[in-house]
């Protein structure tokens, strides 16, 4: 197992205020990870450490073994970043300002002109050509993304990436993620957009002031925060006429609402036929049964209680 | 895949293009252009009258038998006269020309330069350009390089279109320099190309400080008239308070007036007071006169360092100087007085021993803009970009 990115005790202090404390963190290659938090958590500060940007405090990070602060160029041509509050030189096309960026790194002239083609017509701005101050945020967005892959980097560090985007751009930016990493790469995403997180992510780290307070799959966060274990099952029955008391070898835990026509149960399998069979039999009218998953919001709402 | 370290370069190459394209530009170089010009066009009158006077003086020293100009104390052995015979007007010099250009400069020059550095931070900073831009792989000192090399490329590109059409203006106005006149417009390009990059460090460094452009040029603009005007203009005051008021000369004059004279027949009415009185000397008051004339100079001595001290941030002061051992605007009115029997020949001065006489404001012009320059890279490398 190879970590793309790794942290050891990162920490970062602005005016005595740790912005990110002690922080220990793993990133596998071809992960694509989310780091969710809430505004002022330390997201952004941890991306800007990683990517070069600012010096840690104490600690070290690391981006394709390379320690950051020592040797933050090498980590630039190998990642691509997108901040959360892009801009770009608004008297320049989407082209122009792409054609600069892709003059510090060391393509040779034919090939750039192709590249930057190739990932303007990823993110769906092909043949624009206006002037980057004439975009909308979401065009400025996409743009960030193409800017971001001009040197079709290992890693990709994306901040707050579907902030202006409107529902379409975002189920493509989505597709384009997937496919980024399918070729291997790893993402690293910043954002506190849960179900974006939870859409695209394999695994998720929760930061909480300044500390990484949960690090697992999303299935796994779900469910250790949810409080139910790995092969418990929750079902949700609802009907038109009081419900009577069940039993079931496989119930845990079952709870009755006041007037008893909506009933939870916690159980070690999938009974939910049993449950409209005995329900059957007792002339019940179902209004509706569901297995209840547990949700990356639940989870984080449940961390951040704690 | 690794940098090809051309980030300097690439930096370089983006900004010189904006600066040249820039509409902010283009209009204040062209107004600066049309200024030079227009300056450069009544400097090249001023050239022309002074060369009608130059040949009506030839013309008249020909004409005339003996003339004799009233001197306040005499060349030594020739006390209280000159004839105009033995004064030989010099040629106006092509560098007469260059006197309104001369004055103009550091005005103009000032506009130009903070026109093109007041924002060149800022912007970056407002328009979130300077994250996007450091995240890729470049040294974060390259960008304040690439932005002053730019500057400076750009500087003397327009300082060089400038004085080239200010020669061609002086061609086609039959006014051809010499090539000791030729080098010293060329110094003059130089010195005005440092000029106009000081005040581009001062707006450069205002565009670091401030996050807001507009704050960033009124910031630059009032600098430069504190270092510009105001301290020199208040120098000569702060001087007197420290050092005292000046000396007051003696309350009688040490030449003697002899009795009105009656003016040769047709000396009257020439130009310039022609007569033939001559003083005569009170040995006395002449030695109070002397006394005065120590403590005066005694008193300037004082006066002196602390008037520079005032403006040693101005480089319009330093560039005054320099222009003035250059010769620019000058040699248009001074004439040379030849003394039968004092055959000590009077060298002028080389080019290199006039610029050596102010190696302090060549040194002071160079120091300025590398204060203001170290200044903003510092506060540029310590910037938080978050």
């Amino acid at each position: 197992m190879r970590y793309m990115i790794r942290t050891e005790n990162l920490t970062k202090n602005y005016n005595g205020v740790k912005a990110v404390d002690g922080l220990n963190l793993e990133v596998e290659e071809g992960d694509i990870f989310g780091f969710l938090g809430p505004n002022g958590a330390g997201k952004s500060t941890t991306i800007l450490m990683l990517v070069g940007m600012i010096e840690p405090t104490h600690g070290k990070c690391f981006v394709n073994d390379i320690e950051v602060s020592k040797d933050p160029l090498s980590v630039k041509n190998i990642i691509g970043y997108l901040p959360e509050d892009i801009g770009f030189y608004s008297n320049m096309t989407a082209a122009e300002n792409l054609n600069y960026f892709a003059g510090f790194y060391k393509i040779e002239k034919s090939a750039r002109q192709k590249k930057i083609e190739e990932v303007l017509e990823l993110v769906n701005l092909g043949g624009v050509t206006k002037k980057a101050g004439q975009f909308s945020r979401g065009m400025t967005q996409r743009l960030g993304m193409a800017q971001a892959l001009i040197n079709d980097p290992k890693i990709l560090f994306l901040d707050e990436p579907t902030a202006n985007l409107d529902p379409e751009s975002v189920f493509q930016y989505r597709n384009l993620v997937k496919r980024l990493s399918d070729e291997g790469k790893t993402i690293f995403i910043v954002s506190h957009i849960l179900p974006e997180v939870s859409n695209v992510c394999k695994t998720t780290g929760i930061i909480k002031e300044g500390r990484l307070i949960a690090k697992g799959t999303i299935d796994e966060l779900k469910r250790e925060f949810s409080g139910m274990g790995e092969d418990q099952k929750q079902m949700i029955i609802e009907a038109f006429d009081p419900i009577p008391d069940l039993t079931h070898s496989d119930i845990l835990k079952i709870e009755y609402s006041e007037d008893r026509k909506r009933v939870v149960i916690e159980s070690t399998s999938d009974i939910r036929e049993d449950i409209s069979g005995i329900l059957f039999e007792k002339h019940i009218r179902m209004k509706g049964m569901k297995m209840h998953e547990p949700t990356l919001e639940e989870a984080f709402l449940s961390i951040y209680k704690e | 895949m690794r940098s090809n370290r051309s980030g300097l370069g690439n930096i370089v190459r983006k900004e010189f293009i904006d600066h040249i394209r820039s509409g902010k530009f283009i209009i204040v170089f062209l107004i600066f252009l049309l200024l030079s010009a227009y300056s450069l066009h009544g400097g090249i009158n001023m050239y022309h009258d002074a060369l009608d006077r130059y040949k009506e003086h030839i013309e008249r020293i020909e004409d005339a038998e003996d003339i004799r100009i009233p001197m306040p104390a005499g060349p030594p052995g020739h006390p209280g006269v000159v004839h105009v015979t033995e004064w030989m007007p010099e040629r106006p010099s092509a560098l007469y020309a260059f006197m309104w250009m001369r004055m103009a400069m550091p005005v103009l020059g000032a506009i130009l330069a903070v026109v093109m550095g007041f924002d060149l931070i800022s912007r970056e900073r407002q328009d979130r350009t300077l994250k996007t831009l450091l995240s890729h792989p470049i040294y974060r000192d390259e960008i304040i390089n690439g932005k002053a090399i730019a500057g400076l490329l750009v500087i003397i590109l327009a300082i060089g279109m400038t004085f080239g059409i200010s020669l061609a203006m002086l061609l086609i106005s039959d006014i051809v320099p010499t090539i000791g006149e030729f080098v010293n417009i060329a110094l003059f390009g130089i010195i005005s190309v440092i000029l106009l990059v000081s005040f581009f460090a001062i707006a450069l460094m205002s565009s670091v400080l401030f996050k807001n452009s507009g704050s960033s040029i009124m910031f630059a603009f009032g600098i430069i008239l504190v270092i510009s005007l105001i301290l020199p203009a208040i120098a000569p005051f702060a001087a007197e308070m420290i050092v005292g008021p000046r000396p007051e000369p003696p309350p009688f004059d040490f030449r003697v007036p002899p009795p009105p004279s009656i003016p040769d027949e047709g000396q009257e009415g020439d130009e310039g007071v022609l007569e033939k009185r001559e003083f005569e000397i009170d040995p006395l008051a002449e030695e109070e006169w002397a006394e005065w004339r120590r403590q005066s100079e005694a008193y300037w001595e004082r006066i002196r360092p602390i008037t520079e001290a005032f403006a040693i941030l101005s480089p319009a002061t330093h560039f005054g100087e320099i222009s003035t051992v250059l010769d620019i605007g000058m040699g248009g009115m001074m004439g040379m007085i030849h003394i039968p029997g004092d055959d000590i020949p009077v060298e002028d001065p080389d080019i290199f021993d006039r610029l050596y006489a102010v190696w302090m404001n060549i040194l002071a012009l160079f120091v300025i803009p590398a204060i203001f320059f170290a200044i903003a890279y510092t506060k540029f490398m310590k910037l938080d970009i978050r």
